[in-house]
């Protein structure tokens, strides 16, 4: 066995050997993965991302498309519990959805457009100018990402879901002072299960909305005493109540919030409590899954 | 008989960070009498019979004694000046400018360092919201207070970046940018390579390897930090000498197919300091740095590199560069004391044949040797450390080279064609996932040694480990003969 610059042969085979294997499987693993993924979702899921004192919802329809609903807060924390839940080998958000442009809800975004392709991005974010919504702005500008502009009675079809938007009219966007006024409220009907979402709405906008009943019902503005009405839990009957709170020095959850929606008989899950909370649905059947889950 | 130059070197190098050190940690009355003492008994062995031996002790005595007592005046001299540079209105809402000096960090908020300009002198730390983002090289206009820094975190914080203040979420406008700044090419190099781990690798396995490969941790989540620390592997993420050798091993392989070998180890050598600058300049990729060109100017010069002053010559560049480093900087006295560990504690291990057990028999005894010499800082500093560091340490030791090859190879297919680039992002995935893998399996089995630890008592384990280690030498040299 002869040996060249100190080199031996045999070792030097050997070791490119390991390394090919090695590569082989790391190969056979990654595309395993692409090939699992690639098979279309079937089940609805709704993802509440815990993202500290902010709002993020991953809403997954059957047939794979994938809305992200707000991205929560400047702290990275969307982008990180996206990556854990999106298929590492499509990272991909059809729509983004944002309810409004305020900091705990588009402050995310830049983050999320940076770590993942996405479709486009809807929301009313010609109605704020801090530097975030620049920094937004620039990077849907910069990576060609399309804008949509959602108004009540818009509708999003996919197979057989569909997204109804239940708030607000033009008129609202016109003359809003506040810029929750202006918050998105999106109905999202899929598998047999329904789900509002509404942002950082306050009562009197709540009592105006009046959808029919929902099964989960993400509590408006992190559960202020200013934001959920009595008629609307009332109206809607949810199952389910999901507040997206974080530490915050506001108070959020209310108290009186938490009793209102007690007195109707919602299980309530906090993403401050139970982490990040995922609902699966399907044939008239609701599963949670999160952190010390008060519901089955 | 004299002193060889290269003794005279070490001495005075060694000398004159002692004395820095001493300085630092507010001896200099003591330092100053024990050195007259020093010097006298010196002295008085130098006139007594004047044997070839007696009187190299003497020169070596006076030359370190020189050398402490100008460590010592070096430290507070350049405390002086740094004081008499820095003109700061603190704790009153004022109006300044100056130009970001760093690559800005953008966590839950965004920090920098920024540089001010007259009629202030300076610099301050700045911690403002994440957006807009700021550059190395942005002049800023900035409205608020900066207060002196105080409690132990911006204490060494402060200490550790050189900066005089602290301004927090003061009002800011970008009025301009620095024309012909190089520090902002470099960052925004650095930034390109992130970029593409972070398009191309889910978070987690973005964040390890833009740690291991750019030494960025502003990723690193809270859970993956602490499994880090459980599992011994922290240093991964301060770039050293295997990512110095890892990065001098690829561009020599290219290079030298181009230009001769002689153009391609300069080439080397500046874009080491490049590199170096543009992951921060943190101690312990410096010092990695600093031995990497001495190594490299060794081979141009077809001399002989002498470890121990290589070591020297690495601490006194580092020392001169950032006095308040030595005893201000853990990732510093970590970096080193690792170093010497593997340098002199290593071979007493008995070393095995090369690539023995695919080198994992050679990666246990680096990462015994250095852990063995950090562990009295490890406990001062954190309180606990983990007693089966060395299974991560060892898998990962060699994994950590090829990951970072792999992240400067994702980025050039990045750079050229990003599909193929995510294509190759899934393998890569697939094996930083193991990597990260390992980590928590390493982490859950965490056993903490937690003991106190006092300047004597970790004075007492470091003369046992250097009598073991003499010893040991002595045995072995010793039998060699016999």
């Amino acid at each position: 066995m002869s040996k060249e610059n100190g080199q031996n042969p045999r070792g030097v085979r050997v070791h490119a050997l390991a390394l090919l294997i090695i590569s082989a499987a790391a190969a056979i693993v990654a595309f395993g993965t692409v090939i699992a993924n690639s098979r279309a979702q079937r089940n609805f899921s709704a993802v509440f991302l815990d993202v500290g004192q902010g709002d993020s919802s991953l809403v997954l329809l059957p047939g794979g498309a994938v809305i992200l609903i707000d991205a929560g807060p400047a702290n990275k924390r969307s982008a990180e519990e996206l990556s854990k839940i999106l298929p590492k080998t499509r990272r991909t958000i059809d729509l983004v959805v944002i309810s409004h442009p305020q900091l705990d809800h588009a402050g995310g975004l830049p983050e999320v457009i940076k770590r993942n392709r996405v479709g486009a991005v809807a929301g009313h974010l010609a109605l704020a100018s801090s530097s975030v919504v620049q920094e937004i702005k620039e990077r849907l500008k910069t990576q060609r990402i399309g804008s949509v502009r959602l108004i009540r009675g818009d509708k999003i079809r996919f197979g057989g879901s569909l997204i109804r938007v239940l708030y607000p009219p033009e008129a609202v966007l016109a003359r809003a002072k506040d810029l929750n006024e202006t918050s998105l409220v999106l109905l999202v009907e899929s598998a047999g299960m329904r789900l509002l979402f509404t942002g950082d709405i306050n009562a009197a906008i709540g009592n105006k909305i009046r959808p029919a009943s929902a099964t989960v019902l993400k509590v408006p503005h992190h559960g202020s005493k200013y934001g959920l009405s009595e008629n609307l839990i009332r109206l809607i009957h949810p199952k389910i109540a999901v507040i997206e709170v974080g530490k915050n020095t506001y108070g959020h959850p209310a108290p009186e919030i938490l009793r209102i929606i007690g007195k109707y008989g919602a299980c309530i899950l906090r993403t401050d409590q139970n982490g990040t909370i995922k609902i699966t649905g399907g044939n008239n059947a609701v599963r949670v899954t999160a952190k010390n889950a008060p519901c089955p | 008989m004299t002193l060889p130059v290269h003794d005279r070197f070490f001495i005075a190098a060694v000398g004159f960070c002692f004395g820095v050190g001493v300085a630092s940690l507010g001896f200099g009355r003591e330092l100053f009498l024990s050195s007259c003492l020093l010097v006298a008994a010196a002295l008085a062995v130098a006139c007594g019979k004047n044997t070839g031996v007696r009187r190299l002790i003497s020169v070596a005595v006076l030359l370190s004694v020189s050398a402490t007592i100008s460590g010592a005046f070096f430290y507070n001299l350049s405390g002086r000046l740094a004081k008499m540079r820095t003109r700061v209105s603190f704790g009153a809402v004022a109006k300044y400018q100056g130009v970001v000096l760093s690559d800005p960090e953008q966590k839950a908020v965004q920090e920098f360092i920024l540089k001010l300009e007259k009629p202030y002198a300076g610099k301050v730390i700045v911690r403002t919201q994440n957006y807009p983002e700021y550059q190395s090289g942005d002049r800023l206009a900035l409205e608020g207070k900066i207060n002196k820094p105080a409690g132990r975190y911006w204490g060494w914080k402060a200490k550790a970046e050189q900066a005089s203040g602290i301004a927090l979420f003061p009002k800011i406008k970008r009025i301009g940018q620095k024309e012909r700044s190089f520090r902002r090419v470099l960052f925004g190099f650095k930034n390109r390579i992130a970029d593409a781990f972070r398009w191309n690798l889910p978070f987690r396995e973005a964040s390890f390897v833009e740690g291991v490969t750019l030494g960025i941790r502003e990723n690193i989540t809270a859970d993956l930090a602490d499994a880090f620390r459980k599992s011994g592997t922290t240093h991964l993420l301060a770039l050293s000498g295997q990512n110095i050798t890892a990065l001098s091993s690829i561009l020599v392989a290219a290079l030298v197919r181009l230009v001769r070998r002689r153009a391609a180890t300069l080439i080397t050598c500046a874009a080491i300091i490049g590199f170096v600058i543009m992951v921060g300049a943190d101690s312990s990729v410096v010092r990695a740095g600093i031995m990497g060109i001495i190594a490299s100017g060794a081979l141009l010069l077809g001399r002989i590199r002498s470890e121990r002053n290589a070591i020297a010559a690495a601490m006194l560049c580092m020392v001169l560069w950032r006095p308040d480093a030595l005893v201000f900087d853990v990732g510093f006295q970590l970096s080193f004391l690792a170093l010497i560990g593997i340098v002199y504690l290593k071979p007493i291990f008995g070393g095995g044949r090369p690539g023995q057990f695919w080198g994992l028999v050679d990666a246990a005894q680096t990462t015994l040797a250095a852990q063995i010499m950090v562990l009295p800082l490890i406990l001062a500093a954190f309180g606990s450390a983990p007693v089966f560091g060395i299974i991560g340490n060892v898998a990962l030791s060699s994994l950590v080279p090829h990951t970072m090859t792999a992240g400067f190879f994702l980025t050039g297919l990045d750079v050229v064609f990003r599909p193929v680039a995510e294509l190759f992002g899934w393998v890569l995935q697939a094996v930083v996932g193991a990597e990260l893998k390992i980590i928590e399996w390493s982490a859950n089995a965490f056993v903490g040694l937690a003991l106190p630890v006092s300047a004597f008592s970790a004075g007492m384990y470091y003369a046992i480990v250097v009598a073991l280690m003499i010893y040991v030498k002595r045995k072995r040299a010793k039998s060699a003969r016999g």
